[in-house]
């Protein structure tokens, strides 16, 4: 029985009962099946601890949740261990493997969240623990709405404009940043028992369309006790973009590189990128909030 | 090794992409990825047909405020670099066109 839902802005076919997730309707661009998966592919391009890929396959193999196997940018097979937790399930099917398949078709799929605003919308990337959730939800309690957490997905639109698709429509906090962000225990989920994660939907609002990309902004921590914000000059852009990119190493085996490149490429040339350095106290997310509410308009 | 004499060309096997000042290329064999300065950009703008080496100091020389000495060492280092990582090739002589310089590397 296949339930059928909207994310990354794809119609998703689903065997696996997915939560969170709008409805969707029309033909199906990704099904996911349950099915028996292999536990190796023959001569992977690329490997890691949990991965092998090569061009039009990536496999997943996390042991007590599931082996996921991803195939041309359409396909799934989801083979699930006895003791799969769902939650976890869901985790690493609209993470490690949505971000193979959106590498498989072609999208530009960057480590950032995203919200949008008068002037569409804006990313904000920056490794773990930058602060990339926290912003966001900054951002969605002063009223902006939230395109998704964690994995923006950019691609280039009907228009030949570069659009940003929604994401989950959820934001996952660590414990001490909703607590001073006032959201409870009520309005809060706990993500995973083992990480002090929290997903949250209440109260904030998601969009349901692509928006087009305004801007992206890089989060670092500094070592200073100020907020500093500057625009990144014509050559670190494009690198800036790559170490940004979820699963390049994935990417890289997949052989997708020339669309990658081209896509990064043209978002490096025509889309305005900020650093912002902010101290690790969890007062400089007002500020950094204003620079990104500027962007935002 | 590349001399004042040598004629270069970008190699074939490459991705290239202006993004402001700076250039961004991908080598598409060995998925490996290159970015240029403003002023590297500029040499590597005028390495998309075959050029020789002395030709492309004449004209840089006139453009930037470096000595002729200077320059050269410089366009020779960046070359030879670019050379070893498979983004230039040699080309038999100016007018060859991209093809006929991959056969006569």
């Amino acid at each position: 029985m296949l339930s059928l839902y909207r994310v990354f802005g794809l119609t998703v076919a689903s065997e696996l009962t997915l939560t969170g997730l709008p409805a969707g309707s029309g033909a199906p661009d990704i099904t996911v099946r349950l099915g028996t998966v292999p536990s190796h592919l023959p001569n992977p391009r690329g490997r890691g601890v949990l991965f092998e890929a090569l061009p039009g396959a990536y496999l997943l193999r996390v042991d007590d949740t599931a082996r996921f196997l991803a195939r041309d940018g359409c396909e799934v097979t989801v083979a699930p261990s006895a003791s799969a937790d769902p939650r976890r399930l869901q985790t690493l099917l609209l993470g490690a493997v949505f971000t193979a398949l959106l590498h498989q078709r072609g999208s530009l799929v960057l480590h950032a969240s995203g919200l949008a605003g008068p002037n569409g919308a804006v990313l904000v990337a920056g490794h773990s623990g930058a602060g990339k959730s926290t912003i966001a939800a900054e951002l969605a309690s002063r009223g902006y709405e939230v395109i998704g957490d964690d994995a923006a997905v950019i691609v280039v639109g009907d228009g030949d404009e570069l659009m940003v698709q929604p994401g989950l429509p959820q934001l996952n906090l660590w414990k001490d940043a909703a607590t001073h962000l006032g959201l409870d225990d009520a309005t809060a989920q706990v993500a995973l028992p083992e990480i002090d994660k929290y997903i949250v939907s209440q109260p904030f609002a998601f969009v349901r369309g692509p928006h087009r990309l305004a801007a992206i902004c890089v989060i670092e921590l500094g070592t200073g006790d100020e907020v500093v914000s500057e625009e990144l000059a014509d050559s670190e852009r494009f690198s800036v973009l790559k170490e940004q990119t979820r699963q390049f190493r994935v990417m890289n085996a997949l052989g997708t590189n020339s669309s990658h490149f081209q896509l990064a490429s043209r978002v490096a040339a025509q889309v305005p990128i900020v650093r912002i350095v902010r101290p690790l106290r969890h007062e400089a997310r007002q500020q950094v909030g204003d620079i990104v509410a500027a962007l935002l308009g | 090794m590349i001399n004042r004499d040598s004629v270069v060309v970008r190699s074939s096997r490459l991705m290239s992409a202006d993004v402001g000042n700076a250039v961004v290329v991908l080598h598409l064999e060995r998925s490996a990825y290159f970015d240029f300065d403003a002023t590297g950009a500029d040499v590597w703008r005028r390495l998309e047909f075959p050029v020789r080496v002395s030709a492309l100091v004449d004209t840089l020389v006139g453009k930037y405020d470096v000595t002729r000495e200077i320059c050269q060492r410089d366009v020779l280092a960046f070359l030879q670099d670019a050379f070893d990582q498979d983004m230039v090739q040699m080309a038999t002589d100016e007018s060859a066109s991209a093809d006929s310089a991959t056969q006569g590397r």
